[in-house]
């Protein structure tokens, strides 16, 4: 008889074992099959979904010269490039586009072609929605192209201070007048510069206006652009301009000319001109048509700190301009070359993202520019002139080495910069662009480029695209790459242990195979051969079954993550590699029970040698047996057999414990950073504090034009409060203290430099261009400053600068108040007194929408005081947010977590009931001029919040600061007067710029938190949230990719969990269910002696039932003894220093377990186990006694 | 003397309805009488054991009752019919079916624990001593010879003071000489104790020392021998 035939034979003999057998096989192959179809499924549609979003490249190059280009193209040879041919003046960048560049960069065009002649343009859809006059494909644009300044140098200047002429101030007169602004561009133009000039700032279209609303609405325009205006230093030259190709090139060399002075337009005070040539650029203009429409991608492309190009133009426009520029330098050979620069996109598909970005940093080097650092852009304001921002920046003395500070201007465009006794003036680009250099100031050298910081770099010209390949370091990545491992090693202990128990009952006739000659060898083939007919009925069949059952479980992540969230993908080859691993499992599994078996003795007593009985000391006297100590009796007497089966009970019941933890635990990311903060899918900002009005009006628009939003919440907010602490309050609050020492980022500015901030000195007015400044010691009460605002005498033509916003001169000041003593004018008026106080800490003050119903739950949760709600409207209490705190090794450790109360601090320099004085600042413009004061707002803290309870309440949740404010938004408005704003979009995109650089604090700022619902279109929503932030001119800050990733990676971390969950559970419980099956069939006989003996079936059904539940009892037990263990090393390994690991635990851990399902499982599992135990006895206790004891084919 | 035990018709067919199909015992009806050693005797294959079981109620018959004292036996429900098993009838199985676990002791006792009672010390002693086996009582059934194991199953069956006390040729595999000792033991003990014994044998020399014979062939009762009348 042939081998092969002996164990075909063998395997149907033993019909059961074999069973057993291929089904765990047919299980493994089938998890094998369905893990590997469904992660991979999800991976490449997640890879597909981000590649096909944020570009096929790999890595982006920025300023990319000719030989970086050889250099990238050398390791990326696909890669694609578009050729930046400069800034334009309207459309961002603009850049050559061709075929590959759009396939790796996944750009589609959304309507039109590709341009092909050299005065065609393609635009993207943000640049073309940017432009003001609604433009459409088929259309023809003006593009002015700025090939950037190409002086590169700080030049010396002479400062002086010029007037605005007469004639302008006329002219712009005339036409606010006359409501004709197309009539004072154009006069304005004329006047600016009477050969060449582009005009390129809109106006509103704001001809509906009363007189009066335009000439506000005017002056907030006017004084947005400076720069266009000629409010600091503008002039512009020209030399002769090129023109051909349609296109017009000119050489500009800018001057540094007039400044204005005095109080107002038309104030001729001081006027001169002075023109320095400060630098020189080459513009180039066209007139192209629009023959295309690019989706927008700027948001979706990875890009650092540089810029993408909004515009195309075909290779042959390219060339054409590239010709123009050239020629012009080569007849200007004083100015220095424009080298285009390209933007490469690389590309290579053998390659992962990682080496590429590696290989390319390595081949093409680091390539940044070295800089001067720019440490502060502070705002100074100098009553009664122009406002300036002031910063400093660093860079090394050539002389000495070490750091050195510079102090410089802004104005307008241009840095004045204080040097070495000099003033120097700059393009502000060039400082902040890099660019600038001092002599004997080096650049601060860089922070070298390591394989670590790289990718961080947002400065690095290189980029690598994770938007597209993400690095998978998240603990479902490790899982999915573990996965295949732990299927064959599960499937490796299956096999193990049921070859392992069935070698017992077949030694014999392994003996008798032996005894009739076989050799070792051949006992070995069989075993290995029977193994491989298992494989061969398995494999097939649990990959068929996987195959099938990967559809379904598609579908349902489909169902989850909506219908495009993931498409099935067939892994071939990993899945003939993990295949492989999980049959190659199966051979090792037999390897083991294979030296058994050629070991057995002839004799086949490998089962003979009976387990040398246990003793069972019974004490004394002889206990009784009963039926339920029988049952236990006998399970202790083969201990080996009754721990394989606790342990497997183990092993089902902590499967779905462990699963529901980890499954549940890794929604922890999610849950912290989403779900806690209650974080919203778009945060829309506006940098000013919008009227109620406006505010519920935006809001509805919102509701109304977004399709599938769940929630809009409005949020008014005020930074830089500052609120005046007592010394005894002080002395209480260690967190105050502590920054006082150390300083911190949670507090804006603390102690004498915030005194300094909140002075008096705006009490003053300023006459024939010098400041003069009220003694502070006069002390005005409000009154007598209300009483002087309302005064008749008060003139708006004069500077306001007390804080009503009236002015008055000297003479009236002095008619009114007849013992007020002011000494003439000195000329050293400049030096400021300042009344400043002790102690003052800058936070924030955030407005509650009161339609929430988030202040009674605020109420709800206050740890200390009472707020009366009516009194928290009307802006006279507030709630206070201090945080608690820990000092941990010199360092102070704040947190507003309900986790961390009892083992955290609690600071009480203010306590419920105290008053405090909110200090806001309070900047007006008038005429040319802004002046700035210091607003006190008196309120009460009603009650203090240590912490937030869960989850939280964006944006709340968000911030970390100290000493936080919680008021009504009648209190904002009170502290911050100028935040009843309402502007139109245009005016408020340069309002945005102005009060950036010029007012940063006074306006207060406008959030709208918006959440989608679930079933919402998200790529509609985003495109719907973005048209609406461009159109009101809000900053829009997306949250939503970020929220869905967080979530679809919990999702599938889950799922992976589950389906290995799902694989030991199903396996360990064939195995079980089967080894209990068969135990019972031995003791067959047993059960018939019993039965002889008299033994109901109750009883025999009953005992086993009840071992079943006390086993299921334990194995509860001891599974949730491991669950607990695995828990709190989870959160051990993840515990915050000076955590105690119990709140942890309880906050963080286990916060929102389902507890309720994991009880029910435990319980279900218990009550399964009698079932379970129980089950296969049912037939025996059936049959008669003597059936039983007969019944000899027991295995 | 009473009649302890009646057949009636009592008929056991295997597999019915297969081609397996086997008449093990023909409807038989007989009486055993109370406190006498009936000695069931026959070819093998003739259903000696078949009837034997069916008497024991440790199986169910195909046809035909059995009475009891006064209870027809097979009416009553498993656990009942469990219930009168271990309170009336005793079994030695040719195989001693001894539970390995446990002591020679606990094996004896076993039948009347489990039926929640105590065994009376007097008789209990008076069993153990009777088979010899006081110096064996802790040992485990491996630890025992193959009559020895025999004598603790007897003692088992006799420990629940059973009515009726069944054995299946006990001495089957013992010697010769073991064996006869054994079956007299068996048989004084069952007079001392006033209990029927039945007992399935090929043994002449057993078959001489009953007081009913009753021979079996092919599933027929061929004769009874009663030696008493
Ligand atoms: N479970 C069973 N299934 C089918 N046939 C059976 C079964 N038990 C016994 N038989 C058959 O019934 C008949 C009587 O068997 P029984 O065991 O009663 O014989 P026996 O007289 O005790 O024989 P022996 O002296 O060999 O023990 C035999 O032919 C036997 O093959
Ligand atoms: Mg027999």
């Amino acid at each position: 008889m042939r081998l092969s035939r002996l164990v075909r034979l063998g395997l149907q003999g033993r019909k059961k074992d074999t069973r057993l057998l291929i089904t765990v096989l047919t299980l493994c192959f089938l998890f094998i099959t369905l893990s590997n179809i469904v992660l991979s499924s999800i991976r490449y549609s997640k890879e597909e979904q981000q590649i096909a979003r944020h570009g096929r490249f790999q890595a982006i190059a920025f300023e990319v010269d000719e030989e970086a280009r050889a250099a990238y193209h050398s390791v990326a040879p696909q890669s694609a490039d578009s050729l930046i041919l400069g800034q334009t003046q309207r459309h961002g960048l603009l850049g050559t586009i061709d075929r590959a560049y759009m396939d790796l960069g996944a750009l589609t065009l959304k309507s039109g072609r590709l341009p092909q002649a050299a005065n065609e343009i393609v635009l993207t859809q943000t640049a073309l929605e940017a432009l003001a006059d609604k433009k459409q494909v088929g259309d023809s644009i003006q593009v002015v192209l700025d090939l950037g300044y190409v002086g590169d140098k700080a030049i010396p200047i002479t400062m002086k201070q010029f007037g605005l002429s007469d004639e302008l101030y006329q002219l712009s007169q005339q036409s606010i007048t006359q409501q004709d602004h197309a009539a004072f561009e154009l006069a304005y133009t004329m006047r600016r510069d009477e050969s060449v000039y582009f005009f390129n700032i809109e106006m509103p279209q704001l001809k509906d206006l009363s007189p009066q609303e335009y000439e506000q609405e005017f002056n907030t325009w006017f004084y947005a652009n400076p720069d266009t205006f000629g409010l600091s230093d503008i002039g512009v030259g020209r030399r002769e301009p090129f023109h051909e190709d349609g296109l017009t090139l000119v050489l500009h060399h800018r001057v540094n000319g007039f400044k204005l002075s005095g109080a107002r337009w038309g104030d001729r005070q001081g006027e001169e001109i002075i023109l320095n040539i400060l630098y020189e650029r080459i513009l180039v203009a066209g007139e192209y048509t629009i023959v295309g429409v690019v989706s927008a991608y700027s948001d979706q492309w990875v890009k650092g700190d540089f810029a993408l190009p909004e515009a195309f133009v075909s290779p042959t426009a390219a060339d054409a301009i590239r010709r123009m520029v050239s020629q012009a330098e080569d007849d200007h050979p004083d100015i220095p070359r424009y080298l285009p620069r390209s933007i490469s996109l690389l590309y290579a598909p053998d390659l992962t993202a990682d080496a590429l970005f590696d290989e390319a940093l390595q081949k093409a080097g680091d390539r940044r520019q070295t800089s001067y650092q720019i440490n502060d852009l502070g705002v100074f304001d100098s009553t009664g002139t122009s406002t300036i921002s002031l910063g400093n920046f660093e860079g090394i003395d050539e002389l000495t080495g070490k750091t050195r500070q510079v102090y410089f201007q802004v104005q307008g465009s241009l840095a004045n910069i204080s040097y070495d006794q000099a003033v120097y003036a700059a393009p502000l680009t060039l400082l902040t662009e890099g660019g600038l250099r001092l002599p004997g100031l080096l650049p601060i050298p860089l922070q070298p480029v390591t394989p670590d910081n790289a990718r961080e770099m947002t400065s690095l010209p290189l980029q690598s695209n994770t938007y597209a390949y993400p690095l998978e370091d998240d603990a479902g990545g490790t899982l999915q790459r573990l996965l295949p491992g732990l299927m064959s090693l599960l499937t490796f202990i299956a096999v193990l242990q049921i070859f392992l128990t069935q070698l017992r009952r077949r030694a014999k006739r392994l003996a008798l195979l032996k005894a009739l000659g076989a050799t070792q060898g051949q006992v070995a083939a069989m075993l290995l051969m029977e193994a491989g007919m298992l494989v061969l009925v398995a494999l097939p069949v649990g990959t068929a079954l996987g195959l099938l059952l990967s559809f379904g479980a598609v579908e349902v992540l489909k169902a989850f993550q909506g219908e495009d969230s993931v498409r099935l993908f067939w892994p071939v080859m990993p899945l003939i590699k993990a295949l492989l691993l999980g049959a190659l499992a199966v051979f090792i599994g037999v390897l083991l029970p294979l030296v058994q078996a050629v070991r057995i003795p002839l004799s086949g007593a490998f089962e003979a040698p009976a387990p040398a009985p246990r003793r069972f000391k019974s004490s004394g006297a002889q206990k009784k047996v009963t039926y339920n100590r029988m049952v236990w009796r006998n399970a202790l007497s083969n201990p080996g057999r009754s721990l394989l089966g606790f342990v497997l009970a183990v092993l089902i019941i902590l499967s779905p414990l462990a699963t529901l933890f980890l499954g549940f635990h890794s929604f922890s990311n999610y849950r912290v950073e989403v779900l806690d903060k209650a974080r919203p899918d778009y945060v829309l900002t506006m940098p000013y504090g919008m009227n109620i009005r406006v505010l519920n009006d935006h809001r509805d628009r919102l509701l109304a034009q977004v399709p599938g939003l769940a929630s809009v919440q409005p949020w008014l907010f005020g930074d830089h409060v500052g609120i005046q602490i007592s010394d005894q309050a002080f002395e209480a609050g260690p967190i105050l203290q502590w920054y006082q020492q150390y300083g911190g980022a949670e507090f804006g500015l603390i102690g004498a430099e915030a005194a300094s901030a909140i002075t008096k000195t705006d009490f003053g007015f300023q006459q024939g261009g010098m400041v003069i400044h009220i003694d502070p010691e006069l002390e005005l009460s409000e009154e007598e400053m209300q009483a002087m605002a309302s005064a008749e005498t008060l003139t708006q033509e004069k500077m306001d600068v007390l804080p009503t916003g009236g002015a008055m001169t000297l003479e009236e000041l002095q008619a009114r108040y007849p013992d007020f003593n002011v000494e003439p004018p000195q000329p050293k008026v400049e030096e400021v007194r300042q009344v400043s106080y002790p102690q003052v800490v800058y936070t924030a003050l955030w407005a509650l929408d009161p339609e929430l119903a988030l202040l009674p739950r605020l109420i709800k949760d206050l740890d200390a005081g009472q707020v009366d709600e009516e009194a928290f409207k009307k802006g006279e209490q507030v709630i206070l947010v201090v945080p608690r705190y820990r000092v941990d090794q010199n360092d102070l450790v704040l947190s507003h977590h309900p986790r961390d109360k009892g083992s955290f601090m609690e600071d009480a320099a203010i306590q419920p009931g105290d008053r405090l004085t909110l200090h806001t600042e309070v900047v007006q413009l008038a005429g040319d001029s802004k002046s700035s004061m210091n607003n006190g707002t008196e309120v009460t803290v009603a009650g203090i919040l240590y912490d937030y309870s869960l989850p939280g309440v964006w944006p709340l949740s968000d911030t970390s600061r100290s000493y936080l404010l919680i008021g009504s938004q009648r209190l904002l408005a009170h502290a911050y007067p100028q935040a009843e704003s309402r502007m139109t979009a245009y005016q408020a995109r340069y309002h945005r710029l102005a009060v950036k650089v010029f007012y940063p604090y006074s306006y207060g700022q406008t959030q709208f938190m918006v959440t989608l619902a679930n079933d919402a279109n998200p790529e509609s929503a985003d495109i719907a949230m973005q048209n609406f932030a461009r159109e009101n001119a809000l900053d829009i800050k997306t949250y939503r990719t970020a929220n869905q990733a967080l979530r679809s990676l919990a999702v599938n971390s889950a799922l992976l969990i589950a389906m290995l969950g799902c694989a030991v559970f199903l396996i360990a419980l064939v195995i079980l269910s089967s080894s209990l099956q068969s135990a019972v069939q031995q003791e067959k006989k047993r059960f018939g002696i019993l039965q002889s003996m008299g033994v109901t079936r109750d009883t025999l059904l009953g005992g086993q039932s009840r071992y079943g539940l006390v086993i299921g009892l334990l194995a509860v037990l001891a599974a949730n003894l491991l669950l607990a263990m695995l828990i709190v090393i989870v959160t051990a390994l993840s515990l915050p220093n000076g955590v105690s690991l119990l709140p942890q635990l309880r906050f963080i851990t286990l916060r929102g377990y389902p507890l309720l399902a994991h009880i029910l499982i435990c319980l279900g599992f218990i009550l399964f186990s009698a079932l379970m135990h129980a089950w296969p006895l049912r037939t025996i206790a059936r049959q008669t006694a003597i059936a039983n004891i007969l019944d000899t084919n027991a295995s | 003397m009473s009649i302890i035990l009646q057949t009636n018709n009592l008929a056991k067919t295997y597999n019915p309805g297969t081609p397996a199909q086997v008449e093990a015992l023909k409807p038989t009806t007989l009486g055993i009488r109370q406190g006498l050693f009936t000695a069931i005797i026959g070819r093998s294959g003739s259903g000696k054991s078949t009837l034997l079981h069916l008497l024991g109620a440790l199986d169910r018959p195909s046809a035909g009752t059995i009475i009891l004292g006064s209870q027809d036996v097979f009416s009553l429900n498993d656990r009942d019919l469990a219930i009168v098993r271990r309170q009336k009838v005793g079994f030695v199985f040719q195989a001693y079916n001894l539970l390995l676990e446990y002591t020679a002791r606990e094996n004896i006792l076993l039948p009347l624990n489990l039926d929640g009672r105590d065994a009376p010390k007097d008789r209990f002693d008076q069993i153990i001593d009777l088979l010899g086996i006081r110096d064996r009582l802790d040992h485990y059934p491996n630890q025992l010879s193959g009559g020895e194991q025999q004598r603790v199953a007897i003692a088992r069956a006799l420990v629940t003071a059973p009515d009726i006390l069944l054995a299946d040729e006990p001495t089957g595999n013992l010697d010769s000489k073991t064996g006869d000792q054994v079956m007299r033991l068996l048989r004084d003990s069952a007079k001392a104790l006033n209990q029927t014994l039945i007992i399935v044998t090929h043994d002449p020399g057993i078959t001489a020392m009953a007081d009913v014979l009753i021979t079996l062939d092919s599933g027929n009762v061929v004769s009874i021998k009663d030696r008493t009348a």
